[in-house]
């Protein structure tokens, strides 16, 4: 009976405010700018929308694990590059995907076994990270690969759902599924649950921490690939630069989503709210007719409030004893 | 006839430096309640962490169900039916009740040829497992929301879930209230009558004799009685838990002491503490007894504002008082020494004299805020010398220093702004035995300059050696006082314990 009543008040959850708050703007927009919900914007959106997600996906796992990868948008721009390079052969979709994905793994294991294997905390060992991906693209490429064949660029301006929906949302839908369910239904996910709150009373419940955070970065680095091929085949021309400051909308659109920086909670649909809130603003203050220059503020104050929100409710009940009437009249 | 389930034989284990549990030995059995009770530090929480497979054993051999067992973790404990309830919760917060009763065990089915994690056959054992206890928990619950008393719930029934003959609780009443303790006492006599194995570590006595069936009593790490509880009585056990003689040696000086210069009247805090009374005079030192977490650190952080307090009065030389944060507190000659060296009371990575000014720059540095560093090296010489901290100059890095010689800095550190009152919290935690007794000489020598002082420690003989009154804390108000001449181990105890 009791657990009942209580079952009941389980959906005013962080994500089910987010979602009051993403669907208030969008009603907004609605109102108050013109233009907004055409069929391009929207599909301008979903494409951008699409690549963060998957991507964000990825780093919400890492961030559950209480660690972070500052390195993805330089990670990213690596494999963008390198799928160039291999997509200049005439190699088609299907390959470049998997190539792409193949490779994301690689770099970001790297990432994983440097933070495990050395105890450097992830924060600086990916910023180390982010620092050599960076500094390897100028020495492969000198400022960009282009005149990029039809066969590379198929993903952006053919395979497109209905003639319209471009097909990274259908990659996206099928990436976010498959979260939820893994998130929900798989062991593994209670083991960076479990990192993520209390390592040590992790390792004490049987856990490998290390091996658990290595395949968690190994899972993400899949993720940032697939995100990588989406951004890459947008155009003709890949620069060195095509990932670059990636890294921060992703943590955002993870923080938003209510995973906690310090680790072991967050959800998936979190992220998913989170992700679709900040791809939104800057098309958004475009079509209000506010200066682009302001998008990143807003993003910012975004954030800062959903922080602080959040901190309020962190706040603990207190024991408290009664004291004494006579006591607390002396001691006025 | 009930058989030995757990026996534990000649178990040794040791940290660097200290020798935890010498040839230990220990036995359960079947559907009876075994408490295991000691002073502070006697080696009980160790004993049982090596049994669960936290710590292991240098020597020693341990069996379950006449089998020898070496458990990797925990969890391997668990898997063979041995489960420990720990003191501080081994839960995780952020995750839910369900999730954390099964963490590491989840039931799985196969779908598809996918392995899922099956939450309709956990929540119905895991509500199966919490009728059996009489208990109603939301399994959707964060375990951040939940009480103590519905955190050991937890516990239970994921030692539950494993179907756990042997339980072993570690101080399980520490934080529960008496409505709370009732009901896990009804639980622990289910338990037994199911023909499980209990363990039951505490120090409170009373306890012992409402639950269990034999008790052993350890201290310093040494196996010292094994007794039926029906045929023994308070006075025993705190005979055998005391039992050590006094061989150190506490310089006490004589001095004269003078008139009342600090008190405190019906203080409270927000949550802890209740209606606090003590006073201290000039040239007196007055100890704080009591088992780890009665409240005496908690007292003196709160009184010095690090923590500030509810309600009730503070006097200094019969003048009422407010303090509000440290500053106030050290301006008005009230210095606390932490018992936390590394953490709280010194910075490792800096040079003596710059740890002994830290607390006053302002008086060491020249009118362009400069630190003037012959000033620093001055004060500091003069404590090098004094105490005779072993470090070749005043330059030299507090962390190349033993404890003994850290805890001589953190010394001179308070002494450095003059205090009236100095405070000082477990000063001889992890010191050698020659660097106790020289501290044991100065803190005797302060006294003779007038100074007071107050003394937490958790080493009974150190307090009857030094105090010149006791106060006893319990549950975080004041249970007992006691003047030199009239305390002795066993009444302390016997207040501390009851």
């Amino acid at each position: 009976m009791v657990q009942e009543k209580k079952r009941t008040a389980s959906f005013l959850t962080k994500e089910f405010y987010l979602a009051i708050f993403l669907l208030a703007v969008l009603i907004f927009l609605w109102i108050f700018a013109k233009g907004f919900y055409t069929i391009n914007n929207i599909m301008s959106i979903l494409n951008t929308y699409s690549y963060t997600l998957i991507a964000a996906i990825g780093m919400n796992m890492i961030i559950i694990t209480s660690n972070i990868d500052v390195s993805t948008g330089a990670l990213v721009s690596v494999v963008c590059l390198a799928s160039a390079a291999i997509g200049k052969l005439g190699l088609p979709f299907p390959v470049l995907l998997p190539a792409a994905m193949v490779m994301g793994i690689i770099l970001s294991t790297i990432n994983g076994l440097f933070i495990t294997k050395t105890k450097i905390p992830a924060i600086v060992a990916t910023l180390a990270t982010t620092q050599i991906f960076q500094g390897v693209l100028p020495l492969t490429t000198e400022g960009s690969i282009y005149d990029l064949p039809a066969t590379f660029t198929w993903l952006a301006f053919e395979a497109k759902l209905f003639g319209i929906v471009p097909a990274s949302v259908l990659m996206c839908l099928i990436i976010t599924v498959i979260a939820l369910f893994f998130m929900k239904y798989s062991r593994f996910s209670k083991k960076l649950y479990a990192i993520g709150n209390n390592q040590h009373s992790a390792r004490l419940a049987g856990i490998n921490v290390e091996k658990t955070i290595v395949i968690t970065y190994a899972i993400a680095g899949a993720l940032f690939g697939v995100t990588a091929i989406i951004i890459a085949t947008a155009g003709q021309r890949v620069t060195t630069t095509m990932g670059s400051g990636l890294e921060m909308t992703l943590i955002a659109s993870v923080i938003l989503g209510g995973t906690s920086t310090a680790g072991g909670s967050g959800k998936v649909i979190g992220t998913v709210i989170g992700a679709l809130i900040l791809c939104i603003v800057s098309p958004a203050i475009n079509y209000l007719g506010i200066s682009p220059n302001w998008s990143d503020a807003i993003k910012g104050a975004i954030i800062m409030i959903s922080v602080v929100v959040g901190a309020f409710q962190q706040v603990k009940k207190k024991r408290v004893i009664q004291i004494p009437k006579e006591v607390l009249n002396n001691g006025k | 006839m009930k058989k030995t389930i757990l026996e534990l034989k000649d178990i040794v284990k040791s940290f660097p430096g200290v020798l935890a549990l010498n040839r230990l030995k220990f036995d359960l059995k079947s559907g009876e309640v075994h408490a295991i009770c000691g002073e502070n530090g006697a080696g009980k929480s160790t004993l049982m962490k090596v049994v669960c497979g936290v710590y292991k054993p240098d020597e020693g051999e341990i069996y379950v169900d006449g089998v020898p067992q070496s458990f990797s973790s925990p969890l391997d404990a668990y898997r063979n039916g041995v489960s420990i309830i720990f003191q501080e919760t081994s839960l995780f917060e952020e995750m839910t009740v369900l999730d954390n009763i099964f963490l590491g065990h989840e039931i799985i089915k196969k779908k598809a040829g996918l392995k899922l994690l099956d939450y309709a056959a956990m929540r119905k054992k895991a509500t199966e497992i919490f009728d059996r206890l009489n208990t109603k928990i939301d399994l959707n619950a964060c375990i951040k929301t939940l009480g103590m008393a519905q955190k050991q719930m937890v516990e239970i029934a994921k030692a539950l879930t494993f179907d756990a003959n042997i339980i072993i609780f570690d101080e399980p009443t520490a934080s529960l209230t008496q409505r709370e303790v009732d009901a896990l006492f009804d639980i622990i006599n289910k338990l037994k009558q199911e023909g499980r194995g209990i363990v039951y570590i505490s120090h409170r006595l009373e306890e012992i004799f409402q639950i269990c069936d034999r008790v052993t009593v350890i201290r310093d790490g040494q196996y010292i009685s094994t007794r039926n509880v029906a045929d023994t009585n308070k006075d025993e056990l705190v005979a055998d838990m005391v039992g050590r003689a006094m061989t150190n040696y506490y310089p006490k000086a004589q001095t004269d002491i003078g008139e009342e210069i600090f008190r405190v009247e019906h203080y409270y805090d927000d949550g802890f503490l209740k209606d606090i009374n003590f006073y201290v005079r000039k040239g007196e030192i007055v100890g704080f007894a009591g088992l780890a977490g009665c409240g005496r650190t908690e007292l003196m952080q709160s009184i010095c504002g690090f923590t500030g307090k509810a309600a009730g009065k503070v006097f200094l030389n019969g003048e009422e008082i407010e303090i509000h944060n440290y500053n106030d507190a050290k301006n008005r000659g009230i210095v606390y020494v932490s018992e936390d060296r590394g953490k709280y009371g010194l910075i490792v990575d800096m040079s003596i004299e710059q740890n002994i000014t830290l607390p006053q720059l302002q008086n060491f540095a020249n009118n362009m805020s400069i630190i003037d560093t012959e000033k620093e090296a001055e004060i500091a010489g003069k404590y090098l010398k004094e105490f005779e901290i072993k470090a070749p100059d005043t330059e030299f890095l507090v962390a190349n220093l033993s404890g003994g010689n850290q805890q001589k800095v953190s010394v001179s550190k308070a002494l450095a702004l003059n205090p009236t009152l100095l405070i000082l919290d477990e000063p001889t935690r992890g010191v050698d035995v020659n660097a106790k007794a020289e501290i044991h000489k100065i803190i005797s020598e302060l006294t003779r300059r007038n100074l007071s002082i107050i003394m937490i420690s958790s080493e009974l003989p150190e307090l009857l050696g030094m105090c010149d009154r006791i106060y006893v804390m319990k549950d975080g108000s004041i249970a007992g006082c006691f003047d030199r001449g009239e305390f002795t181990q066993e009444k302390i105890l016997s207040i501390a314990l009851d």
